[in-house]
């Protein structure tokens, strides 16, 4: 193509291999086919000039017509026409001037929506040691908000009663409790047997009381004229 | 450059292939000066003869059709060139895009044909550049080729391929880089 150009020359200089090897291509061909070429293309180009034959075809008259179809063509071709000299103006009515302003209000409602927009938004840039504070009191709060959720006991009722004062109990008893009340309790109590009760409760460790009245709240001192009471 | 009396044998095949009586002569004279570069331009593309032979077939038919409009702006080769290049990138991509494998898959395909052609054998040097050239992307490919093999000039090229000159520039080097380190490393 270009004789001005060495390129096995500039490879070379290029410090590649390349320049030393051998550009012929290995590909194989059909025996003499760049002979045949021509003749082949032109071959081509000879067909795609011929005209189509399925033009000739097209052309020949196919299928069936609708029985009177050329009868009725006329007439179908003059209604279609004076449709279409029906006037095409819309019987709606617009302000006169209504085209001539519509571009100017739109480029003012556009100007107007456009600066509503373009407010620009606050944007609060936090410095680095901010960012830091922030995130160290996240995670303190997280922290504080996991200890208190995993170690906070529910309260028990016997804890609850214990604050109560004996007088507003009492008072309690006497305004709940009817004569049908206190007959279920009393038949309940029979049910159960009172002396293994009270047996296995002069089994017990005073120890064992103390440890009890302190799991469940109550005062020692105060419990002691209670337990006095359930003992005796 | 391509030579003085070349240029004028290509202008008068232009004008002789405008005239109606002298036409399928020029023709058939320009298939013969040309068919052999551009069947081995489109053929290191695409590896296949049966394509090439397709692609080939097509590009000259185009230019039949078009020729007589030839307004003679660029030199007749590389207006060849150019309509061969546009219908072989052309024909890859429908082959790309029938092809039900993935795009990965896709740039490994004329490097299976490759090692289908007749005679192949990787030990031979001829074979292995060519694999090392079937390696590179498409369009670095068709500046290899048309640089190495056509020695075509990079302002020339940038119209056949409508890049600029430096950047065909880079893309050679970079190709003969690549090619030259697909040899040594297999």
């Amino acid at each position: 193509m270009n004789d001005n150009i060495d390129i096995l020359s500039e490879l070379e200089q290029m410090g590649s291999t390349l320049g030393n090897m051998s550009r012929k291509m290995p590909y194989e061909i059909p025996t003499d086919y760049f002979i045949n070429l021509t003749a082949s293309i032109i071959e081509h180009v000879q067909v795609q000039q011929q005209d189509d034959p399925m033009l000739d075809i097209a052309k020949a008259p196919t299928g069936e017509l609708p029985a009177g179809y050329f009868n009725k063509l006329p007439g179908v071709v003059l209604a279609a026409a004076k449709l279409s000299e029906l006037p095409q103006q819309m019987p709606y009515s617009l302000p006169e001037t209504y085209f001539n302003e519509l571009p100017q209000q739109i480029l003012n409602k556009a100007k107007t929506g456009h600066k509503q927009k373009v407010k620009p938004t606050r944007i609060v840039i936090l410095s680095v040691r901010i960012r830091w504070a922030a995130a160290a009191l996240l995670v303190l709060c997280l922290g504080l908000g996991s200890y208190e959720f995993l170690h906070t006991k529910p309260a028990k009722p016997e804890m609850a009663l214990a604050k109560v004062p004996q007088a507003n109990l009492k008072e309690y008893v006497k305004q709940n409790i009817d004569d049908f009340d206190a007959d279920m309790i009393v038949s309940n109590l029979q049910a159960v047997d009172v002396h293994n009760i009270q047996t296995s409760a002069h089994q017990l460790d005073e120890q064992d009381i103390i440890q009890y009245l302190d799991e469940t709240g109550w005062d020692v001192d105060a419990s002691d004229s209670k337990t006095n009471n359930k003992v005796d | 450059m391509p030579e003085t009396a070349n240029l004028i044998d290509d202008h008068i095949l232009v004008a002789s292939f405008k005239n109606e009586s002298t036409r399928e002569k020029a023709f058939t004279s320009l298939v013969t000066k040309y068919q052999e570069r551009l069947y081995w331009h489109i053929r290191r593309m695409v590896v296949e003869h049966e394509d090439t032979n397709d692609i080939l077939q097509n590009m000259f038919i185009k230019v039949w059709k078009n020729l007589a409009e030839f307004r003679e702006e660029s030199n007749l080769y590389t207006w060849l060139y150019r309509i061969a290049t546009n219908e072989t990138l052309t024909w890859i991509e429908q082959q790309k895009k029938r092809s039900s494998v993935s795009l990965s898959d896709n740039e490994h395909i004329f490097a299976d044909k490759l090692v289908a052609q007749r005679g192949f054998d990787s030990n031979k040097v001829e074979w292995r550049l060519q694999q090392a050239i079937q390696s590179l992307p498409e369009k670095q490919r068709l500046v290899f080729n048309l640089r190495y093999y056509d020695e075509m000039p990079y302002d020339e090229m940038a119209t056949v391929l409508s890049t600029s000159a430096g950047a065909l520039k880079a893309s050679y080097h970079h190709a003969v880089k690549k090619v030259q380190a697909f040899l040594l490393n297999d």
